[in-house]
């Protein structure tokens, strides 16, 4: 080899084990972060217990922040095993949509106030179930409402209709609807884009799709998903 | 203190708002409560207090909970004052599959990660104390010569049996919990006979007056009367 290919190969193995320390300095970040995380959720996780057993909350608001608890210490979950490129695994079991979906409502109603919205669940709820992670349920429709109160103006309407063995989620809004078609909205573009991408692959790993829907005005999203036998 | 069948669960945490928490959900399920927020404050109420189960955090400020458990399985429960049956579950930050191992290695009989259920945690709480539930309750305690059995009820000194009364036994059980510290008549009134309000201690200081009488059969001094204040077992711990 020439002093030139050893040099090569030197800067190489240097710049390698540059890689591999900032690499490794990272993943030890995620792990601090995720340690300091796990305290605070198991203290709101009590307090919230604590509450409801001594009636200072009722208890479809504690029904409403358990979950959203829940859905916070799976995204914890999912970030502990980035790292490994791994991601929390599920826990599939009969979710009643009609308790999911309240339970939502009651979780955004103030945040859909304080963006000048109006949340509204829309009667009647189906009496359906889906086969699914009722974490991963409530990160998809807690992203579509989001976006909603982001993007969307005026009333936000959350509802759900079960038809022919399909279970549809839909979020509408009163704002200027979609600028493109979901699968350009939902690729990250920067900090953007995340929330519809997590819906998208949410409504796939549980057997459905996510799409839009004609709306008379503003957006109106659907999860689509077969529904429990 | 207490004498009936509650258990009492020790929670050794150090985050304030967790461990307050955890022991108002676990009081509000009609459990007794101590608390500790370092692994030197729970040695000492495993020491003193000798709870029917015990929370652990693994990551205390003056020491690791893995540690903890270790001491309490490496005590004799003769020497050494701690209950090494104690059942011990681990609180932890850690969920990695090395983590619960080395857990149960050091003697953990449970292992719960952060954050969790309090639902599940009071089913695991249930499960280990009905398991637990064959076991004496608490480990024998030695003070100098004076050797007290709980499970057996049993009273030596210096190789001598002493028979005593249920009170009696119950006022030298709550006194050899600290020897050298002055419980207070009231104290002692409300732990051993559960009075609520302070009534007459003539009571109490017959019982100790006997106590006291029993325990010298070889000229060993103890039960000491501080007086004004209360009792203690002995002047300064022997060897």
């Amino acid at each position: 080899m020439t002093l030139a290919g050893w040099f090569a190969a030197l800067v190489l193995t240097v710049l390698a084990a540059r890689l591999e320390r900032r690499a490794r300095c990272r993943t030890e970040l995620v792990a601090r972060a995720c340690h300091e995380l796990r305290g605070p959720l198991t203290a709101a996780g009590l307090a919230l217990f604590s509450a409801g057993r001594h009636g200072e909350l009722p208890s479809r608001r504690v029904a409403a922040v358990d979950l959203q608890l829940r859905r916070a210490e799976l995204a914890l979950t999912d970030l502990a095993l980035a790292p490994r490129g791994a991601r929390a695994r599920d826990r599939v079991e009969p979710v009643a949509i009609a308790a999911l979906l309240e339970a939502e409502a009651e979780s955004w109603r103030e945040v859909a106030w304080a963006h000048g919205c109006e949340l509204v669940l829309a009667a009647p709820l189906p009496d359906a179930e889906v086969r699914a992670d009722a974490r991963r349920l409530s990160q998809a429709a807690g992203n579509l409402i989001a976006n909603a109160l982001e993007h969307g103006a005026g009333t936000v309407r959350l509802g759900a209709r079960a038809d022919r063995g399909r279970v549809r989620i839909e979020v509408c809004d009163d704002g200027p609807g979609l600028a493109k078609p979901i699968p350009l909205l939902s690729r990250p573009r920067g900090a953007r884009g995340r929330g519809l991408a997590i819906v998208a692959d949410v409504a796939r790993l549980s057997g459905g799709a996510l799409h839009s829907a004609p709306s008379a005005r503003g957006a109106r999203l659907v999860i689509d998903l077969p529904a429990s036998s | 203190m207490h004498y009936d069948d509650t258990a009492t669960i020790l929670v050794v945490e150090d985050d304030d708002a967790t461990r307050t928490f955890l022991a108002d959900n676990l009081t509000a399920d009609g459990f007794e409560l101590l608390v500790a927020d370092c692994a030197k404050d729970g040695i000492r109420l495993l020491e003193t207090k000798f709870p029917d189960l015990a929370l652990i955090d693994v990551g205390l400020p003056d020491g690791s909970g893995l540690d903890l458990v270790r001491r309490v399985r490496d005590a004799d429960g003769l020497a050494s004052r701690v209950d090494p049956r104690t059942p011990l579950l681990l609180l932890s930050g850690r969920d990695g599959e090395l983590d619960r191992i080395r857990g149960f290695e050091r003697g953990a009989d449970d292992y719960v990660c952060k954050p969790f259920s309090y639902p599940e945690l009071r089913g695991r709480v249930g499960a280990l104390l009905r398991r637990s539930g064959q076991r004496p309750r608490t480990g024998r305690v030695r003070v100098g010569e004076l050797m007290i059995d709980p499970a057996s009820r049993e009273v030596t000194m210096r190789d001598t049996r002493i028979e005593l009364s249920a009170k009696e036994f119950a006022l030298l059980r709550t006194l050899a919990a600290e020897p050298t510290r002055v419980f207070t008549k009231e104290e002692l009134l409300r732990g051993v006979w559960g009075f609520r309000a302070l009534g007459t201690t003539r009571t109490l200081d017959s019982h100790a007056c006997r106590l006291r009488k029993k325990l010298g059969i070889h000229g060993d001094q103890l039960v000491m009367n501080v007086w004004g204040v209360g009792y203690r077992l002995v002047d300064g711990l022997a060897g």
